[in-house]
């Protein structure tokens, strides 16, 4: 039995193999410490924890020639250490009473600024802050961040994703990608191939990235 | 203090890469404005200066306060030009 799903592309070509679903993350609100003390001794280790690794990432882009994917990791690093997010997030520890909690409400009001800009383009960038408020809840509940570079043919599917799920992929290790969401200036669309002309940005879309090997969604 | 002003060429305004590298770079200022029309934003605060909705065309007015206000200087108006 066949499903077929009707999509627009984000990029020509076709693509077929094993489709992976990328699945939303869990709750680490549930993981709440003991008092609102604790919560903000696990924030602090968190968010350098977090810092830690987005570093490394941009060390590792660098290393590997990929300048593009280092902006991307700059630019994280500088949200996630702007007085806006991360103090503010400590503070908000106190009236929410969990640090999970706390990040999803800064980043919440954080992403206001990008919902209200005019710019489609500004607009797409609430990923960016997604992804710096899921590092910071991964590094909270324990979480490794996942690979997607799962193998060349390999489909993934997911609502959207974020700029460091992204990076990296290449027709060698990655099919192509589906999203449910997202516009044609998400990380999705312009990221894993950027060289490629970018589809117009006034256009309404499901985008759907592909690379020259196969994809249809 | 040191003044620069600039006309924002770029499409898409002010967007969160050049917002971050003028942040990285004020950071280490006494103090640093970004100021369009009547609005002003801290430039050592990304999400401060993306509020502000800056758009191709409008006057830019950045004020760097500090010691190190020089060293920078040159660097900010190459942002300024290459990515604004």
């Amino acid at each position: 039995m066949t499903t077929a799903f009707e999509g627009r592309l984000a990029s020509p070509g076709m693509a077929e193999g094993r489709l992976h679903v990328v699945l939303p993350r869990v709750d680490a609100s549930m993981l709440a410490g003991a008092t609102t003390e604790d919560e903000r001794d696990r924030l602090t280790a968190a968010l350098a924890e977090a810092e830690r690794q987005l570093i490394a990432d941009t060390e590792q882009a660098l290393s590997a020639d990929d300048h593009e994917a280092a902006e991307v990791f700059e630019a994280h690093l500088v949200m996630l250490t702007d007085p806006d997010f991360g103090d503010a997030a400590l503070e908000a520890v106190n009236a929410s009473g969990s640090a999970a909690g706390a990040v999803a409400d800064v980043a919440g009001r954080l992403a206001s600024v990008f919902e209200n800009a005019e710019s489609e383009y500004l607009q797409a960038r609430i990923t960016d802050l997604h992804d710096i408020r899921d590092r910071v809840l991964d590094a909270l509940s324990g979480r490794e961040r996942e690979g997607l570079a799962l193998g060349p043919g390999v489909i993934l599917a997911a609502e959207d994703f974020t700029p460091s799920m992204t990076v990296g992929l290449t027709a060698a290790t990655c099919g192509g990608i589906v999203t449910t969401g997202g516009s044609y200036t998400s990380h999705a669309s312009i990221s894993p191939a950027t060289k490629e002309s970018r589809p117009s940005p006034t256009a309404r879309y499901r985008p759907c990235r592909t690379w020259p090997i196969a994809a249809r969604c | 203090m040191i003044t620069i002003t600039h006309t924002v060429a770029s499409a898409v305004g002010l967007h969160a890469r050049p917002a971050g590298q003028l942040a990285r770079l004020a950071r280490g200022l006494d103090c640093a404005t970004l100021s369009v029309g009547e609005r002003t934003a801290d430039m050592k605060r990304v999400f401060e200066m993306l509020n502000l909705g800056v758009r191709q065309g409008d006057l830019l007015t950045i004020s760097l306060t500090g010691p190190t206000a020089g060293e920078i200087e040159q660097p900010l108006k190459e942002i300024l030009e290459a990515e604004l």
